[in-house]
């Protein structure tokens, strides 16, 4: 039999009722989800809980998706949304005095990463958690997730003027902070 | 960097056309400034390409779907628990409501009473004590069961019993006007004049 495997024809499934097409959306997504959330909050527990929640949204509203946008475009949408969410009470927590919820877990735990890569993927997180957020964003969706500047703009809502300007001094601080580490 | 960023870009994620591709090759070449800044950013997708695609081993990635499952299954559950709770709520409000609203309703003649009470003399709650058959309370309060004696005195619906009772002993009655007329002796003017208001007032005389 043939497996569909195309987003209209899965979320069509599942708001017939099939459930199992939900999850093969999930399978699709979970990694794109996962490794935004993790490059916006350095990570591997509030990655996962983003991806958590962002499932949970998109179990619930799928129904009311109209195709007015890609299902990848308003999957990073809500993805985007909600690492921002997080980094706020992560650093309200911080300001408050609460502490950082610590991660007693290696962060690579979870990956099938060599030492080498291991070392690089610290290095690039330790760097992106020292940008302020908005050039934080802009660098994770055009540099990894290989978003235009439009794109980039409809998911955040800002201008393609402003996105070009955070990219530019992110990459600037970038080459700093890795020249420097 | 920033004009030139969205070329490289382009040209390291294979978004140029052929034309274009020749023609920055060909700048490439030819300009320091433009070549600088372009090794400066191929350095950073470099690592970022380094660091992308990484994999999350299978088992986080099976259980990302079984906790999700988990989490969605939860919440159905605990709807079914908070409408269940909301319908009993709603049932013990209901309940509760009842016997507060009837016993605001039965404590007024109650609270009046106690407030005629305190008001009374020594000798005055021993006359309707002797009558009524209740101690009397050194600090004036009256448990209910006594109010409730004292209250069916003058209340409209006087139980059948009790006017039995009062008819067939009407050698009590007049008991009762004689003690009442031989506590004045105690009493000033203006007390007396009180508690026979109070009196007529509660329809007793």
């Amino acid at each position: 039999m043939h497996e569909v495997n195309n987003d209209y024809d899965l979320i069509k499934s599942f708001i017939e009722g099939n459930e199992s097409a939900f999850n093969r959306l999930a399978i699709k997504y979970q990694d794109k989800i996962y490794w935004h959330a993790r490059r916006m909050t350095g990570n591997h527990l509030d990655a996962d809980e983003i991806l958590q929640e962002v499932l949970i949204v998109l179990y619930n509203k799928l129904k009311l998706f109209e195709f007015k946008s890609s299902l990848y475009t308003w999957i990073y949408t809500i993805t985007n949304t909600r690492c921002l969410n997080i980094i706020k009470k992560n650093n309200l927590r911080k300001i408050l005095g609460l502490g950082e919820i610590i991660n007693v877990k290696d962060e690579s735990q979870n990956l099938e990463i060599d030492l080498e890569r291991k070392q690089k993927l610290e290095s690039i997180e330790k760097a992106l958690q020292k940008l302020p957020v908005k050039q934080r964003e802009v660098f994770v969706m055009r540099n990894y997730n290989e978003m235009s500047y439009e794109e980039i703009s409809q998911i955040t809502g800002k201008t393609v003027g402003a996105l070009k300007a955070n990219h530019f001094h992110a990459l600037n601080k970038i080459k700093e902070l890795i020249k420097n580490d | 960097m920033i004009n030139n960023e969205e070329r490289f870009f382009n040209y390291f994620f294979n978004k140029m056309n052929r034309d274009d591709l020749i023609s920055f090759e060909n700048e490439l070449r030819s300009s320091v400034t433009l070549a600088d800044e372009f090794n400066s950013y191929k350095q950073i997708v470099e690592l970022v390409q380094e660091t992308k695609g990484l994999e999350l081993n299978t088992d986080y990635k099976q259980s990302v779907i079984m906790n999700f499952r988990e989490r969605v299954e939860k919440p159905r559950r605990s709807i079914y628990y908070v409408k269940y709770g909301i319908a009993f709520a709603s049932i013990l409000i209901f309940i509760a409501g009842y016997f507060l609203t009837n016993q605001i309703k039965n404590a007024k003649p109650t609270d009046e009473l106690k407030e005629i009470y305190s008001q009374l003399s020594y000798e005055d709650k021993k006359i309707l004590a002797d009558q009524i058959d209740f101690e009397i309370k050194p600090d004036d309060q009256l448990s209910d069961s006594e109010l409730q004696k004292l209250d069916s005195l003058y209340a409209d619906k006087f139980d059948e019993s009790i006017l039995e009772s009062i008819t067939s002993n009407s050698e009590d009655l007049l008991n009762i006007n004689s003690n009442l007329s031989d506590v004045e002796d105690y009493l000033t003017d203006i007390e007396v004049d009180r508690v026979y208001t109070e009196l007529i007032n509660k329809e007793i005389l």
